[in-house]
């Protein structure tokens, strides 16, 4: 069956998908067998691949109508910036840790922190021999992207380290980390149209502007999604002590959080985040980011990618209704 | 004068590109109410709708919500209020509803001009299926709704619901079905002992469970009856239980074990419910408890003693009743999942929880299609309850996620227990 975020995208780009895998798998060859077999793992571990149908249902709404799109560069494109996404995952694992990434062990885990380094360095360089074929300024972003996801990735750790509830420092960490990809998709699917600069800020922001939405609805399923049903554990953000936005708004209304942070305890906060109205405030916030990214979607040229672009971010929205 | 979110002022340059731009770049940016107050349109109507456009888009944003709080003018006035300006305006106390002649007051902490709120109100009083207007009084609004006849029916089939009354009748039937099986040996005193007895005990359970229960703060939930109501309510129902179990345990004590087995599982009900398990703990008390112990305290024992039909007797009462409970859950689901209250249906991923649903009922219908096999029975009706049955398993299928299209399936699942309830009592007879 389709998953439900694939089947908001037309026909004619989940159509692309088959050729888009097919490519990226062959960004993961090379003439050393261990690091083509290390690559192309993380590569073929699947995911629903949102950044490149962002990517290319961008370049389908701000094509001009009438004329037929030509897919070959936008995939090009797409694979560039897929594999940046793989390439941060895998030098993610490392600095996590972590020792499962989509359901199967990570690159760290089953070949090493050595291999995962390679892993990660080479995926960059193919990404960036990808996208020195492709226009300017569609370099410029998926360069601007990777360091944002540096600098997000220290600032991530900073507030981390200082226990900081600013919410500054939560906003701009999600804007580095979880949005940055989604708006360089979304910048460079526009860009790759030739689109007019107020088109390619419109659909840049609409990624930023979902990406914002997607991290917050995450936090609130955090706290009030069920376990069997998100495939995650609850209360994991309270446990590692992260202030995510139900935590923040908690606490902005002047409500405190134990030091120590014990699993059991967290039916009782739950509840707490409840009745403060903490958590409707995060469904609050989610939805100002998903009305932003409609508007923006709203002022474009009405078209099928368009259309789905909109569906895209009110399903996101009912995740957490 | 307070703060609003940075989202009203990217809208209105959205609609208004005459407007000042927003100074922020975040919508969640926090800026002055008074510098939005200033580059909002002069007039009131275009402020009125510019509001009510607002409304539109932020209603774009919770579909499921709004489409479950269809019928609903309350609660939906509770979520402005409670939730929606007071994070526009970053302020807990920046708005409340309160009862008056003929709707509500709401009384808005200054800033923004009471228009534009008024527009916002009604936006979404709008989308949600409602008709609503908001007159200007001072700094407050009063704000009248008028539900569309849809609406109307959804939300009179939530009262019979929020007021329990499907439980009362859904009890009285299984005990209906318990007196049958000793139809020819039993007093009007009896009749009239157990099914009372019954209701009473249902109706208190309902008032000692809403007693017990901590007030919910979250504005999705429905409000409840007042504690003295409640109280008079329990207490009242309790003693008047008590007094039909004195006379039936007085020619049959065994009622005495069933009205303990009762009492214990109605103390225990929420836990149980918060644990997933309601719509098992509904199945046993209509089925088994009731249906046995109806017939046990008239002195039907025989039935218990024979474990096949007195187990098959109590499938349909009892997976009929459990499925009602789900489909109450999965009516409420969205607004539950707000609340933080975990049934089994929030529980489920939304399929699941579909599929569960038309297993219990298709297990209810079975039952009753075997006892009829085996007891006899008037095969029109048993026709008749497949068709219900088979009605309501495809709404649920379809449209779980339309709230309107529930209510309707739960009056024909009630219909469905209904004539299932009057199958086994027509067979018996």
């Amino acid at each position: 069956m389709t998953h439900p975020i694939i089947a908001v995208f037309p026909p004619a780009i989940t159509r692309l998908l088959p050729e888009l895998e097919r490519r990226l798998q062959a960004q993961g060859e090379s003439r050393e067998e261990r690091l083509q077999s290390w690559s192309q793992e993380p590569l073929a571990a699947g995911g629903k691949r949102i950044r490149p149908l962002l990517l290319l249902t961008s370049f389908a709404a701000s094509h001009p109508p009438g004329t037929e799109p030509d897919w070959n560069l936008a995939l090009d494109a797409a694979v560039a910036l897929e594999l940046v996404h793989t390439a941060s995952l895998v030098h993610d694992d490392i600095m996590d840790r972590a020792n499962e990434r989509r359901g199967r062990p990570s690159t760290y885990a089953a070949h090493g922190q050595y291999a995962a380094l390679l892993v990660g360095d080479y995926l960059f360089t193919q990404a960036f021999a990808l996208a020195a074929t492709l226009p300017k300024e569609a370099m410029e972003v998926t360069a601007d992207a990777c360091r944002r996801l540096c600098e997000g990735q220290l600032r991530e750790r900073r507030v981390q380290e200082t226990g900081s509830t600013a919410r500054t420092d939560y906003v701009a960490v999600i804007r580095d980390k979880t949005a940055v990809l989604l708006h360089a998709a979304c910048a460079i699917g526009a860009i790759m149209a030739a689109a007019t600069p107020a088109t390619v800020e419109r659909l840049s922001g609409y990624g930023t502007a979902i990406g914002h939405a997607f991290q917050v609805l995450d936090d609130v399923l955090d706290v009030s999604g069920d376990p069997q049903w998100t495939g995650k554990p609850a209360g994991t953000d309270y446990v590692a002590g992260t202030h995510s936005s139900p935590y923040l708004h908690f606490m902005e209304q002047g409500h405190t959080l134990p030091a120590q942070r014990d699993v059991a305890d967290f039916p009782k906060i739950r509840e707490q985040l409840f009745a403060s109205g903490a958590v409707a405030a995060s469904q609050m916030e989610a939805s100002t980011y998903t009305q932003d990214a409609l508007m923006r979607v709203d002022a474009l040229a009405p078209s099928e990618a368009a259309a789905a672009l909109a569906a895209l971010a009110e399903l996101l929205m009912e995740r957490a209704q | 004068m307070g703060q609003v979110r940075a989202i009203l002022w990217q809208h209105l340059h959205r609609v208004h590109p005459e407007a000042p731009p927003c100074p922020a770049t975040d919508p969640n940016d926090l800026l002055e109410a008074a510098d939005l107050a200033a580059a909002l349109p002069s007039d009131e109507n275009a402020q009125r709708q510019l509001g009510a456009e607002y409304a539109r888009l932020w209603a774009r944003t919770f579909k499921t919500l709004v489409r479950h709080l269809r019928g609903r003018p309350d609660q939906t006035l509770r979520v402005i209020t409670s939730d929606v300006l007071p994070y526009l305006r970053n302020d807990r106390l920046a708005a409340r509803a309160d009862r008056a002649e003929h709707g509500w007051r709401l009384v808005i902490d200054p800033g923004l001009p009471l228009a534009y709120v008024a527009g916002i109100t009604t936006g979404i009083l709008e989308a949600t299926g409602a008709r609503a207007t908001a007159t200007v009084d001072g700094q407050e609004l009063h704000v009248v709704v008028r539900l569309m006849p849809r609406e109307r029916i959804v939300a009179w089939v939530r009262a019979a619901a929020q007021l329990r009354l499907p439980l009362l009748v859904t009890s009285f039937l299984a005990a209906a079905v318990g007196l049958a099986v000793a139809h020819a040996d039993i007093s009007v005193w009896q009749i009239t002992a157990v099914l009372l007895g019954t209701l009473a005990a249902q109706s208190a359970a309902n008032a000692s469970h809403d007693l017990r229960r901590r007030p919910d703060p979250h504005p999705f939930h429905a409000q409840q009856l007042g504690r003295p109501w409640l109280w008079f309510q329990a207490t009242g129902s309790y003693g008047l239980a008590g007094l039909c179990l004195s006379y039936l345990a007085a020619r049959h004590p065994i009622a005495i074990v069933f009205a303990v087995v009762g009492v214990a599982i109605s103390a225990s009900y929420a836990a149980a419910r918060d644990r997933g398990l309601g719509p098992v703990v509904a199945g046993i008390t209509h089925g088994p408890l009731i249906v046995w112990g109806a017939a046990a305290a008239v002195g039907s024992s025989a039935l218990l003693a024979t474990p096949g039909p007195a187990m098959l007797l109590a499938v349909p009462t009892g997976a009929t009743a459990a499925a009602l409970v789900l489909l109450d859950d999965l009516s409420d689901r969205p607004l539950d999942e707000a609340a933080g209250r975990r049934t089994l249906v929030v529980r489920l991923a939304p399929d699941r929880s579909i599929r569960l649903f038309q297993t219990t009922l298709l297990t209810g219908w079975v039952g009753l299609a075997v006892w009829v096999a085996i007891a006899g029975g008037p095969l029109w009706l048993l026709a008749t309850t497949a068709l219900l049955a088979l009605t309501v398993g495809a709404i649920v299928g379809r449209h779980a996620d339309d709230p309107g299209r529930l209510s309707a399936a739960r009056l024909l699942l009630f219909s469905t227990y209904a004539l299932s309830a009057t199958t086994l009592i027509l067979s018996l007879a």
